[in-house]
């Protein structure tokens, strides 16, 4: 939403845009970017990597939920310029060589997405985490509580999680 | 939402971020997590001319102890001090609130020190600063002070940091092995501000509470000491049935609780007695 | 006008073998979603593209003076900006719904401003940072006139009116009455209640966006939504353009839920700005946007009154009266279809003889409210629900006593309502019994898990419901009609190429019309191709909404297999030199019975068909390839002189229950076991059946327990970010235990009924009358959602019986 009568802009002169380094998905990627320009709009709109998706530019959905220096992150809580020298992977760099990764699959088997628009936000929570740190169900639900889904109410996610970390599907 | 125009500049030392931060004026910002700066910036809630990315700096990227106190430095995330093993001996309120504090997305990216100084009336880690009379280290051109929790936080999102300030690291008393410490909330949901929480630290002599510090959040503008229950809960014996007292001792600390949206002035009363029962009852065992 | 009588069943004029109907089949979907492949509107790119941004009130309720834009068209990059005037030749949107007042909304506010974020100037620049920019150079000036935040102020005397033509602030009224119900009323016993449903917002997790361009003398219009071929016909007449010179597609939509059916303003300004730009133009809605423009949905208020039998608890007359908050009503079918829908609901699922139940559709200023999943039958079950409860409480009865004295048993059916729905078919008793045998061993598991807990009571509730699917467009948008279609061309490697008016918002359309033609055709599934969202491509249809996707799917294209079938086996049969009647269709081809070396495949008829014609037998033209309409018997569009219309083709029926877990002393209500049943005839994917039950019961949850839309005095919202509207996580749903009854439709195609809206209907009503049953001892009774924390503990510190809203 817009503002009505606040401040311009365009007083003053400024260097508005910064030359970054950053790797992304395993290819080192030289950019100039407005030093405004989110990260989640910079992989998607000057890298082209549109998987990564933008639910509510606040930090709370997690839909753009992305790793960088192996860490789960909201990417639409980061300027790019704050990726400068940093490794960065989205949803497109999880499948190796067009094979699924065991929670992709997990997912597809038991219908863990329906519009999908959530999903690629949950894949990269999921990368970093270590099974062992989750054992039980609430566990799963409270590392999972920092993506939302709309559409299926979570069940059929959780279903996933303990299919792809070799556990029953019960509750 | 898309951020205003800013410049942005990414200090490699401390001294340099502060010149920077002095000559900008009011129109500068210090980034650090960036967890509530860019949200409120994306709204255009916050315009900051210049930007300065504190994330870069390795004085600040520090958790050690010194003079009986756990010194956690500006650049420290989160997630970092929840899982570090100096802090998860010699201060275990940080890891417990932190548990409830955003996501685990937001904490690999948010600081301690940010989240200090930011003020949020609703978030837990101020509250943990003003039950442990944690102190904090600011820092400008003009020279270091240091500055108590008591008087660090003004109101709602307001500190007495000066514009020109960094806070560079926060102080937090180690805790003594008698030290018992909890940490509880009612919020709407997981990782949600709180609509009202309790850090609870007592000093135990056997089942005796010899010395008790409570601090609310989520009640009022800022994170509150609440004196009267501190010195009701003081020589009480763990087990001791706690009634009446506490509530009064409450309401006498809360007589005017936040009220809104989530929650009227008579529910937050409410639940900070309810939570502080339940503290006590874990502490019993 | 419906009768009891048994219809024509539908018969697809072969046997149809369901094989991957029924079975586990994996999404086709999921290919592209689950590695960021997929195409969502904000993913679209366009040589040339720039971006718009709105600017939308700050008032609730204001009188434009002027708007200035003057400095924003000279910001640089900036390549448009108009408020109302500056875009000439788009029409207000017709006065489409007779049955209700007229809203003719122009997509740009010219004048009366009724809510805030109503859409009143556009920029265009290269991107939306710099739109946004130029934005906060507009100086918009208004006069502000007072607001009506409730339907209170809205119907008090002397209350500001927000269309002052109408003479009130009544969008529809329908009030009804009934002289034997005021009769049994009158006499007596009688219980009451007035119940409370909050304002929410769809939310899917992809908030709105279009991208539009006009290229080789059309337009083409790339837009989130729920059905193409109604947006096209939308922009046609609002733009003037003949219908056949636009396209619209819907490419991958990340949820609808009803918010994305409706026609909006953005959706006819960005094609509008193509057109006189000459370059592609999209815009992108941003989530606090979403909060303030995309509709509303659920605020009603339900008083009811019915007479029961001293003894059984049976109701024998009910009257009801609902009042609907519908915001400014400046959406079209901004929640009147929603009203009739609740009003038809209240009474659809039970066997009450005599009933008057009224409604109207208040408007305030607040966003507008329109569809949301479950339209209307959440509010009026969540209603019902509690009475019925109450009826046991007042009597001393068994709650599930008193329920089952209204529940319909199979021998009813078809049971024609005095409303004028016709519930076809349904397993509505034993539903019910089977969703009280799960509950009964978990509420008691969980009191003994509990009992030591200080201050945690345990509390169950349960309902039954039916539900109406494959529904009534209601006229709105001008559509009086509720067809749809899907066309079936075989290609020549024998492989189906399919289409239809059905789309896909995340429900997987695509694998159910894969699954459906490949059992049709007895064809393996992966020489099925599908194709929805292109209004070029697909037929013309009403798209995905009213859980009618599975019912439309199955009869159209059986209906087109129908055709294609036959004159593939004449094909068939003439290559393989044998008669019609001897031929069977099955495992990919056409095979003489008896004669297994007799076999040709669907692949040489293809071939035959399209490219070696000269193997056609004489009588025979080239192509294979069929359109097939479904337009469902028993449906009705129009309400009769006597105010009664069945709405939906066919009503599946559901219950549902729950245990929760109330914490006294901080009033945290916690739902630990979750049950629902829901039968919508046989199951095309159960899988995908589960996911339906699954994602709406969680949205049924977060309506009874965490969101709120609010808004303050002066008409400001205060529900504009996920921080302030609480969709629940993982951690705030439980497992969701689901179950199913396949009960066949009798007139439907295959049986089927539809699915996606069923689990939105129970939750508020188990979850409310859970909690009173937790609490009522301590003089709690529930009568309005969310149930807050807050509201328990003042519920609780009233202690008594508390008739009308709680605090806050």
């Amino acid at each position: 939403m817009t503002s009505v009568g606040s401040t311009s802009n365009v007083e003053r002169p400024r260097k508005s845009t910064s030359e970054i380094e950053v790797t992304v998905n395993g290819v080192r990627e030289h950019l100039v970017v407005s030093n405004r320009k989110l990260l989640s709009d910079v992989l998607r709109d000057d890298l082209g990597l549109t998987g990564t998706h933008v639910g509510c530019e606040h930090g709370v959905c997690g839909a753009c939920t992305v790793i960088v220096d192996d860490l789960a992150v909201r990417s639409c809580l980061m300027f790019a310029v704050q990726a400068d020298g940093s490794t960065v992977t989205t949803v497109e760099g999880l499948a190796q060589d067009g094979k699924w990764s065991s929670m992709q699959t997990a997912f597809n088997e038991h219908h863990g997405l329906q519009c999908g628009f959530c999903t690629a936000g949950f894949l990269m929570t999921l990368s970093k985490a270590e099974p062992a740190d989750y054992e039980t169900d609430a566990e799963i639900r409270e590392l999972l509580s920092g993506n939302l889904c709309r559409c299926t109410g979570y069940h059929n996610i959780v279903v996933a999680v303990k299919a792809a970390w070799g556990r029953g599907a019960t509750e | 939402m898309k951020p205003p125009l800013f410049d942005f500049v990414r200090p490699e030392s401390l001294s340099e971020a502060l010149e920077i931060l002095s000559s900008a004026g009011e129109e500068g910002a210090v980034l650090a997590g960036g967890q509530s700066l860019i949200p409120a910036m994306n709204f255009r809630l916050a315009r900051p001319d210049v930007l300065i990315d504190i994330g870069g700096i390795p004085e600040l990227d520090t958790v050690f102890e010194e003079e009986e106190q756990l010194v956690v430095g500006a650049g420290v995330r989160q997630r970092v001090v929840e899982q570090h093993g100096l802090v998860l001996r010699t201060c275990r309120a940080l890891p417990q609130a932190l548990r409830h504090v955003g996501h685990l997305q937001t904490r690999n990216r948010g600081t301690v020190c940010g989240s200090l100084a930011h003020a949020d009336p609703a978030a837990e880690l101020p509250a943990v600063a003003l039950a442990l009379e944690a102190k904090v280290t600011l820092e400008s051109v003009r020279g270091r002070r240091f500055v108590s929790s008591e008087d660090l936080f003004l109101g709602a999102f307001s500190t007495e940091i000066e514009h020109d300030e960094i806070m560079v690291n926060a102080r937090f008393p180690i805790d003594t092995d008698s030290t018992r410490v909890i940490v509880d909330e009612v919020a709407r949901r997981s990782g949600d501000f709180a609509v009202a929480g309790l850090v609870l630290r007592v000093d135990l002599q056997g089942r005796t509470i010899v010395d008790s510090r409570v601090a609310a959040f989520g009640v009022a503008p800022t994170a509150v000491r609440l004196r009267t229950v501190e010195a009701a809960m003081s020589g009480q014996q763990l087990g001791d049935r706690m009634g009446v007292e506490v509530e009064e001792a409450v309401r006498s600390d809360l007589p005017e609780p936040t009220d809104d949206a989530q929650a009227d002035r008579a529910y937050r009363q409410e639940a900070i007695g309810a939570l502080v029962k339940r503290a006590v009852r874990v502490l019993t065992g | 006008m419906q009768t009891n009588k048994r219809g024509p069943e539908f018969n697809p004029g072969f046997e149809f073998v369901p094989a991957y109907m029924g079975a586990q089949v994996f999404r086709r979907e999921d290919d592209d979603l689950l590695v960021g492949r997929g195409e969502y509107v904000a993913d679209i790119r366009l040589p040339g593209l720039v971006e718009a941004a709105f600017l939308r009130s700050h008032s609730a309720h204001a009188q434009l003076k002027s708007v200035d834009l003057d400095a924003v068209r000279e910001f640089p990059g900036v390549l448009f900006a108009g408020s109302h005037d500056d875009l000439p030749g788009i029409a207000r949107y017709p006065d489409w719904i007779d049955y209700q007042q007229a809203v003719t909304t122009s997509p740009l506010a010219d004048g009366r401003l009724r809510y805030v974020g109503t859409p009143v100037a556009v920029a265009v620049a290269r991107d939306r940072y710099e739109a946004e920019d130029a934005l906060e150079l507009a100086e918009v000036d208004c006069e502000e006139l007072p607001v009506v935040m409730s339907v209170e102020d809205a119907l008090a005397e002397n209350a500001p009116l927000l269309f002052e033509e109408w003479g009130s602030n009544y969008l529809l009224d329908f009030p009804d009455q009934d002289d034997l119900v005021d009769e049994l009323i009158a006499k007596g016993p009688v219980v009451c209640g007035t119940y409370r449903m909050q304002r929410q917002s769809p939310c899917p997790m992809e908030t709105r966006g279009v991208v539009a361009e006009y290229r080789r003398g059309r337009l083409t219009v790339w837009s989130s939504a729920q059905s193409p071929h109604i947006l096209r016909s939308t922009i046609s007449i609002l733009l003037n353009i003949p219908e056949s010179k636009i396209k619209v597609i819907v490419p991958n939509v990340g949820g609808g839920f009803g918010a994305k059916t409706h026609q909006y303003p953005e959706e006819v300004i960005i094609p509008w700005l193509a057109v006189k730009l000459g370059r592609p133009v999209r815009w992108i809605e941003d989530r606090t946007e979403h909060m303030v423009s995309a509709v509303h949905a659920r605020e009603t208020l339900l008083d009811l009154e019915a007479a029961y039998d001293e003894t059984t608890g049976r109701i024998t007359a009910l009257r009801s009266n609902l009042v609907c908050d519908v915001g400014s009503g400046e959406i079209s079918m901004s929640g009147t279809a929603t009203a009739l829908v609740a009003r038809a609901s209240v009474t659809a699922g039970l066997k009450i003889p005599s009933y008057a139940t009224s409604v109207s559709c208040v408007v305030t200023n607040k966003t507008p409210s329109g569809a949301y999943r479950g339209f209307g039958a959440p509010e009026a079950i969540f209603a019902v629900t509690q009475l019925i409860d109450k009826i046991a409480r007042q009597t001393g009865l068994e709650r599930a006593d008193v329920h089952r004295e209204l529940i319909f048993d199979p021998s009813d059916m078809p049971y024609l309502q005095p409303s004028g729905a016709r519930i076809d078919s349904g397993s509505h008793r034993e539903g019910f019994e089977r969703i009280l045998k799960r509950l009964t061993p978990a509420v008691e598991a969980r009191r003994n898990e509990y009992q030591d807990e200080p201050n945690v009571r345990i509390g169950s509730g349960f309902c039954q419901y039916v539900e109406p699917t494959a529904p009534t467009y209601f006229g709105t948008t001008g559509h009086w009609t509720s067809h749809d279609a899907s066309s079936i061309r075989i290609e020549p490697d024998g492989g189906a190429f399919v289409t239809s008016g059905i789309t896909s918002i995340g429900q997987g359309t695509e694998t159910a019309i894969a699954v459906l033609t490949a059992d049709a055709l007895g064809i393996p599934i992966e020489m099925v191709t599908v194709q929805t969202g292109d209004s070029d491509l697909c037929p013309y249809g009403l798209g995905a909404w009213g859980s009618r996707g599975a019912v439309y799917l199955a009869g159209s294209i059986l209906k087109a297999a129908k055709t294609v079938r036959d004159k593939a086996v004449r094909i068939a049969a003439h290559l393989l030199e044998a008669s019609d009647q001897d031929l069977v269709i099955g495992d990919g081809g056409f095979q003489v019975k008896g004669s297994p070396a007799s076999f040709v495949s669907w692949a040489d008829v293809g071939l035959v068909a399209s490219i070696r014609t000269i193997d056609l037998p004489d009588d025979i033209e080239p192509g294979l390839e069929e359109t097939a309409v479904y337009d469902p018997v028993n449906l009705e569009h129009r309400i009769d002189e006597m105010g009664r219309i069945n709405g939906a083709a066919s009503w599946a029926n559901g219950a549902q229950a729950c245990v929760v877990k109330v914490e006294t002393d901080t009033g945290v209500v916690t739902v630990l076991d979750y049950f629902a049943l829901h039968d919508c005839g046989p199951m095309i994917n159960p899988q995908i059946v589960d996911g339906q039950m699954h994602g709406a019961v969680a949205q049924g949850i977060a309506g009874a327990l965490f969101e709120d839309i609010r808004y303050d005095e002066y008409g400001q919202p205060m529900s504009t970010s996920f921080m302030d509207y609480s969709m629940p996580t993982a951690s705030e749903i439980p497992w969701i235990h689901v179950d199913h009854l396949e009960t066949p439709a009798p007139e439907m195609p295959l049986g089927l009924k539809g699915v996606g809206e069923g689990g939105t209907i129970g939750p508020a009503a188990v979850i409310t009358a859970a909690v009173t049953d937790a609490l009522h001892d301590l003089g709690v009774v529930i009568d309005e959602t969310p149930i807050t924390p807050s509201r328990v503990r003042a519920a609780l510190r009233r202690g008594s019986d508390p008739l009308g809203p709680s605090v806050k």
